[in-house]
């Protein structure tokens, strides 16, 4: 059964989130959503289901406070399968200030949620003139944006190219992950942000010649395909040994800066070493961990091996062959705090096969 | 106890390759165009509650249907009225309706637009309970009489009222409330523990409070000390819990096998193992105790439906696939797990019904 692709909106307060997704339920798309919002506001389109929800955040094995998820998600997504006919996407809008890691971990914590949908992009909308601010004074908004699969630098006509320039460097610091796109109003291809699917990631692939090793400057880029069965060991069995991980972590009141670290290698890799690797480092640096993702040629197959994550929850799999039009390599993307590149890289090299 | 063999009707002798409703005189299968989301037998008939807001009475003969259409969206839970002779749905249009074979349908309560995703009743006190989010409503005298409102402190994922129904457990995250539904703005008894409690019963006995948790483990409580235990490492979330006739053996979902705990004497199941009924492989994602005898429904996660006997592990092939083409590393995906089981009060009828509206019933004799 196909999955229903899932997109999470965030955005800090104002910066158009509200714009966006009244722009998605208005045009004329012909296809059928279900919206999951936090309190009704301007909104509300015949063809679509809306869904009031109260954020309901809680923490799963055994009060792990980087494995929280959402609860209300889980249950009204529960609910969203049971109606006849289905959707052709779920949205979900986050609250100015919510932390983007609850709604993503749901779609790896809960098997109901898992086995009928798929979380297709992370959607950041970002106020083009006001960004800058807000990342030197919001926690919230520097996760916004470290978790973005895609980002709006919306507001284009409040700012001049250069300033924007320089916003998107300093995402670039933070995400070089995302693909940014500028917008006005938050105008943009609804293609672009909705069901992606396997067709953006080979899109990237294909765009980004130049991902350097241990030090790129790219961004690559994969929001689908996740079979997760493939490295059960992780998803499942993550909570074992997992109350002591970070505990000498100090409760930090100031905020560390988030960064990305993007890898590649020629080589094929080991799926066991691999596996052994990124479960490790998960277990040792979850909480610091935003996001990563990757497409890696293993040596144990032809088809290419994605995976993703988020915190201390991965998942990764074999999903269809590679492109014809270039040799297969594998490719590594961290987002997140404190990352020790040269220790990243090492442990990535030694997974050669 | 002398157990006759188990058969479907007088003188069929089961073939292993067909499943029995294909054989049975008394039986049907029914293909719904909406997921199954509930089904109970109200008299002789069986009632399937469905995403499409319809509700069917369904007998030998489709001619003889009835159907109603409920709900504007999808029911989410459905229960036998107090009464025993109606349904009672709730649905994402957050309304609270009866419904029977005879009379158009009623509207008992709404909520004005939150969903109703929870619903119970008592046959003993007449209560019905619903709840929307956090706010649990209790409707006496089986819909119709007063109307108490409790706020549970999280919102509600599963309701359990106790043998004498006015206890009313309501299953939340990190814990279960405790109210005493007949009693207005009586306070909430807390049983704590972290996580996911996303379906809830009572022991027959009212001694034991039974939760399954999104953390594919069980959880329980003694409720006359608050001694409470737990039973982990299920494949996948225990959601369906049901108890034999006396409350010797809780039976559950979410392992490879059908898995009962014995709840015998003081201390339930603590410190026992529980029992594996030997079947077919797959994910259980259904079960259901016979009202009388010691038999379970077990349905799975590829839409196959068998009885068991627990005494003996006796296999009966009801419908569905009997195995499964090979093990499916994530079985829910198919989009086919059985979602609903229901005996009639006899105990001589089953019902089924799954995620992709694939349902049926059989009559059996013993």
């Amino acid at each position: 059964m196909e999955k229903i692709p899932v997109t999470v909106l965030t955005g800090y307060l104002g910066a158009g989130k509200t714009t966006l997704l009244n722009r998605i339920l208005t045009e004329p798309h012909g296809k059928k959503y279900a919206v999951i919002v936090n309190e009704f506001g301007e909104i509300g389109i015949d063809n679509d289901l809306i869904v009031d929800v109260d954020e309901e955040i809680f923490e799963v094995n055994n009060g792990c406070v980087c494995c929280t998820v959402r609860g209300d998600l889980v249950r009204i997504i529960a609910g969203l399968m049971k109606r006849k006919g289905g959707f052709d996407g779920i949205l979900v809008e986050t609250t100015g200030l919510a932390d983007p890691a609850p709604v993503a971990q749901t779609f790896f914590a809960d098997d109901e949620v898992r086995a009928r949908t798929r979380l297709d992009a992370i959607v950041t909308v970002a106020d083009a003139a006001h960004l800058l601010a807000r990342l030197g004074d919001s926690k919230e908004a520097q996760e916004q944006i470290a978790f973005a699969d895609v980002i709006l630098l919306n507001k284009m006509d409040a700012v001049t190219t250069e300033q924007a320039d320089l916003v998107e460097a300093r995402i670039r610091q933070i995400n070089r992950a995302a693909e940014i796109i500028r917008t006005t109003r938050s105008v943009v291809d609804l293609d672009r942000v909705l069901d992606r699917g396997a067709f953006s990631l080979d899109r990237i692939l294909d765009l980004d010649p130049h991902f350097i090793d241990g030090a790129g400057h790219d961004h690559h880029h994969h929001d689908h395909g996740h079979h997760h069965g493939h490295d059960h060991g992780h998803h499942h069995g993550h909570d074992h040994g997992h109350d002591h991980h970070h505990h000498d972590e100090p409760e930090t009141t100031h905020y560390k800066g988030i960064s990305s670290v993007a890898l590649k290698t020629d080589k094929p890799i080991s799926e066991r070493l691999f596996n052994n690797w990124i479960g490790a480092l998960v277990q040792e640096k979850g909480a610091d961990l935003l996001r990563a993702k990757g497409i890696l040629k293993m040596a144990e197959s032809e088809e290419r091996f994605v995976f993703h994550g988020v915190h201390m929850m991965i998942e990764g799999g074999y999903h269809g062959a590679w492109s014809k039009d270039r040799a297969p390599d594998s490719r590594l993307v961290f987002i997140g705090r404190d990352l020790d590149a040269e220790a990243l890289k090492a442990g990535f090299e030694a997974c050669a096969a | 106890m002398n157990q006759p063999p188990l058969r479907p009707s007088p003188g069929l002798v089961p073939t292993p390759n067909r499943p029995l409703v294909e054989q049975a005189r008394m039986a049907r299968t029914i293909q719904f165009d909406a997921p199954v989301t509930a089904a109970h037998y109200i008299g002789v008939r069986a009632a399937f509650a469905l995403g499409d807001g319809s509700v069917h009475f369904t007998v030998l003969s489709a001619h003889n249907d009835v159907v109603h259409q409920c709900h504007s969206g999808a029911i989410l839970a459905a229960v036998p009225s107090p009464d025993g002779k109606a349904l009672l749905s709730v649905g994402d249009d957050g309304k609270l309706v009866r419904s029977s074979a005879e009379g158009s349908p009623e509207v008992l309560f709404e909520t004005g637009g939150r969903w109703l995703e929870q619903a119970v009743a008592s046959r003993v006190s007449g209560v019905v309970a619903v709840a929307a989010g956090k706010q649990v409503t209790v409707l006496t005298e089986g819909g119709r009489g007063k109307k108490l409102v409790f706020q549970a402190p999280a919102a509600v994922t599963a309701l359990a009222l106790d043998p004498k129904g006015r206890r009313l457990a309501c299953a939340h995250r990190d814990g279960v409330s405790l109210y005493w539904a007949l009693i207005k703005d009586s306070p909430a008894k807390t049983l704590h523990w972290k996580g996911a409690h996303i379906a809830c019963t009572f022991h027959p006995s009212g001694d034991f409070l039974v939760t399954g948790m999104l953390e594919n483990a069980l959880h329980g409580w003694r409720l006359a000390d608050g001694t409470d235990f737990q039973m982990r490492n299920y494949a996948y979330r225990p959601k369906h819990l049901s108890w034999s006739s006396k409350g010797k053996l809780l039976a559950t979902s979410g392992a490879q096998v059908a898995l009962l705990w014995p709840f015998e004497g003081k201390d339930g199941p603590m410190g026992k193992p529980g029992q594996q009924l030997p079947s077919r492989p797959g994910l259980v994602t259904s079960i259901n105790h016979h009202k009388v005898d010691n038999l379970v429904a077990v349905g799975f996660a590829d839409g196959g439906v068998h009885i068991l006997r627990t005494r003996d592990g006796a296999d009966l092939w009801i419908s569905g696939p009997s195995e499964p083409f090979e093990p499916a590393e994530e079985p829910l995906e198919a989009g086919t797990a059985v979602e609903a089981l229901a005996w009639s009060a006899d105990g001589m009828r089953m019902a089924w019904g799954g995620q992709d509206g694939a349902a049926g019933w059989i009559e059996l004799i013993k």
